[in-house]
C-alpha cells in the first residue's frame, strides 16, 4: 500500500485530489494538511510515501515544505498553472501535475511512485545482504543514457543531481551526462569516503569542493572546482555530515 | 502627452492583471469537486466564473463601466473565492441603488478584491470576512472593502498605484483611495465627490 498525505489549501481541491487517489485500491491518504506547520506534523507522523503538495499555499510557499521531506518520502507538485518557479524545483520532485489533475496522467504518476517505493526497499534489502561493490577512485563508471555516451572516470565526477527519479552526473570541466540510475543507487556505488548526500536532490564528491559558503537558514552553498553554479547543502544534510565526519 | 502615456501604460496594465491564470484554473478545479459533491452549487459556481470572465475579457480598459457592472463583476469573484476556500472565507458584498449607474474606470476594484482575499487575515473566529459596501452620500460615492486582518500582513501600497493613477485619469483630484487599519481589519476605501453617471436614455434635453 503507498501512504499518501494531500497538501493543499483549498478544502474542494484536497476533496477531489482524495476522491481522484481513491479510484486506486493500493493507495491510502493518512492525512491532509492545508498549511506548511500541520503538514510537517504530519510527515513526521505519518512518514508516508508520497506527499501530493500544492505550490501556492496562501502566502506560504509549498516549496519551503522540500527540507522537511526526507528521502523515503517522494514529492508531486500539484499546481493549477506551469509556471517558471516549478521547473526550478522539477529536480526535487518525482512528478507534478496540472489541476484539474487528470485521472490517466494521475495513474502514470503513481507508477512512478511504486517504482520509487521498490527502490527504496530494495536498496535497505541489498544494504542488508551485500549490495554491488562499490567503486573505487580508480575505476570509471560507463554513462549511456544520453546521445553521447562516454567512459567517466569515478575521481572526475564532481556532482551527482537527480533528474525526475534519475540523474545527471556532472564532471570536472563543467560538463554534465543523463544517467538512468537514482541517486539511492549512485548513493551504493560510489565510495562512501568521497561522496556525500548534501541535498535531497544531490550528492558532491569532496574531494572536488573548492570552498564552502554559509548560506541562509543553517544551509550551504557549495562551490565545486570549476563548475560555475555552487550547490546547495541542505540544514538536514550538514548536520548529518557534522555527526558523521565532525 | 506624459498624461497620455500614463492613460496607455495603467490601460495595458489593467489588462494584463485581469485574467489570473492561478485564478481561472483553482477555479475550474473546485468547480469539478462540486459537480460530484452538490450539483447545484457546481452549476452556480459555473454561472459566476462566467460572470466574471465575460466582463474581464470583454472591457475595453479606456470605457468607464457602471458601479452595477462592476460590483457584479467583484461578486462573481469574491463567490468564487468563498467556495474554493471554504469555511474560511465569508463573503458580504452590498450596493446601493443609487449608485448602480456611477462611473468608474472598468476593474477599479479587481486589484483591491484579490489583494483582500490574499492579505486578508482570519478573524477571532479562525474565518476571513470580506465586505464589499457602496452607496451615496450627501459628499459622493463613498465604497468601502473590509478585511479581518492587519495592515502589517500586507506589503506596502500593493496594488494601490495602479487603481490609484487610474482613478487619478478620470475624476483629477476629485477622488481618493485610502488604506486603513480599524478594529482588527483593513478597510480600503474609494471616495469620488461627484461621480459622472450613465446619461438618461435620450440623452440631453
Amino acid at each position: 500500500v503507498i501512504k499518501a498525505i494531500v497538501v493543499d489549501d483549498e478544502a474542494p481541491a484536497r476533496r477531489e485530489m482524495r476522491r481522484l487517489l481513491a479510484e486506486h485500491e493500493r493507495v491510502s491518504v493518512t492525512g491532509e494538511a492545508r498549511d506548511l506547520a500541520t503538514s510537517r506534523g504530519l510527515l513526521l507522523r505519518t512518514r508516508p510515501d508520497v506527499v501530493f503538495l500544492d505550490i501556492r499555499l496562501g502566502r506560504e510557499s509549498g516549496f519551503d515544505l522540500l527540507p522537511d521531506v526526507d528521502e523515503e518520502t517522494a514529492v508531486v507538485f500539484v499546481t493549477a498553472y506551469d509556471d517558471h518557479a516549478v521547473r526550478a524545483f522539477e529536480a526535487s520532485a518525482l512528478d507534478y501535475l496540472m489541476k484539474p489533475v487528470e485521472s490517466t496522467r494521475l495513474k502514470a504518476t503513481l507508477k512512478r511512485v511504486e517504482r520509487f517505493v521498490a527502490a527504496r526497499e530494495q536498496g535497505g534489502a541489498a544494504t542488508r545482504v551485500g549490495s554491488p561493490a562499490p567503486f573505487t577512485p580508480s575505476r570509471w563508471v560507463f554513462l549511456e543514457a544520453g546521445d553521447r555516451p562516454a567512459f567517466v572516470p569515478v575521481e572526475a565526477i564532481t556532482h551527482v543531481s537527480a533528474e525526475k527519479g534519475r540523474s545527471r552526473v556532472h564532471v570536472t570541466g563543467g560538463h554534465s551526462l543523463p544517467s538512468e540510475r537514482s541517486l539511492e543507487e549512485w548513493m551504493r556505488r560510489l565510495p562512501i569516503e568521497d561522496f556525500r548526500r548534501v541535498h535531497r536532490s544531490t550528492i558532491v564528491n569532496l574531494r572536488q569542493v573548492e570552498r564552502l559558503e554559509p548560506w541562509s537558514h543553517y544551509t550551504y552553498r557549495i562551490h565545486l572546482r570549476g563548475t560555475p553554479e555552487p550547490v546547495v547543502m541542505s540544514r538536514r544534510h550538514a548536520l548529518r555530515l557534522r555527526e558523521a565526519l565532525g | 502627452m506624459q498624461e497620455r502615456i500614463a492613460t496607455r501604460e495603467a490601460q495595458v496594465r489593467a489588462l494584463a492583471a485581469r485574467l489570473n491564470p492561478h485564478f481561472l484554473f483553482n477555479s475550474l478545479n473546485a468547480i469539478r469537486a462540486l459537480v460530484a459533491e452538490d450539483a447545484d452549487r457546481a452549476r452556480e459556481m459555473l454561472t459566476r466564473l462566467s460572470s466574471f470572465l465575460r466582463h474581464a475579457i470583454s472591457i475595453d480598459p479606456a470605457v468607464p463601466s457602471t458601479l452595477g457592472q462592476e460590483m457584479e463583476t467583484a461578486r462573481a469573484y469574491l463567490r468564487i473565492e468563498e467556495a474554493r476556500f471554504e469555511p474560511d472565507l465569508e463573503v458580504d458584498v452590498d450596493l446601493d441603488p443609487d449608485a448602480t449607474d456611477t462611473l468608474g474606470p472598468p476593474l477599479l476594484l479587481q486589484p483591491l478584491v484579490e489583494n483582500a482575499v490574499r492579505y486578508g487575515a482570519p478573524g477571532s473566529d479562525g474565518v476571513l470576512r470580506i465586505r464589499l459596501d457602496a452607496r451615496m452620500e450627501r459628499d459622493g460615492l463613498r465604497l468601502e472593502l473590509a478585511n479581518t486582518g492587519t495592515l502589517a500582513e500586507r506589503p506596502e501600497g500593493v496594488g494601490l498605484g495602479l487603481s490609484r493613477s487610474r482613478l487619478r485619469l478620470m475624476y483629477g483630484d476629485a477622488q481618493r483611495i485610502t488604506l486603513a487599519e480599524r478594529d482588527g481589519r483593513v478597510i480600503a476605501r474609494i471616495e469620488i465627490d461627484a461621480p459622472r453617471r450613465v446619461p438618461e436614455p435620450g440623452g440631453s434635453r
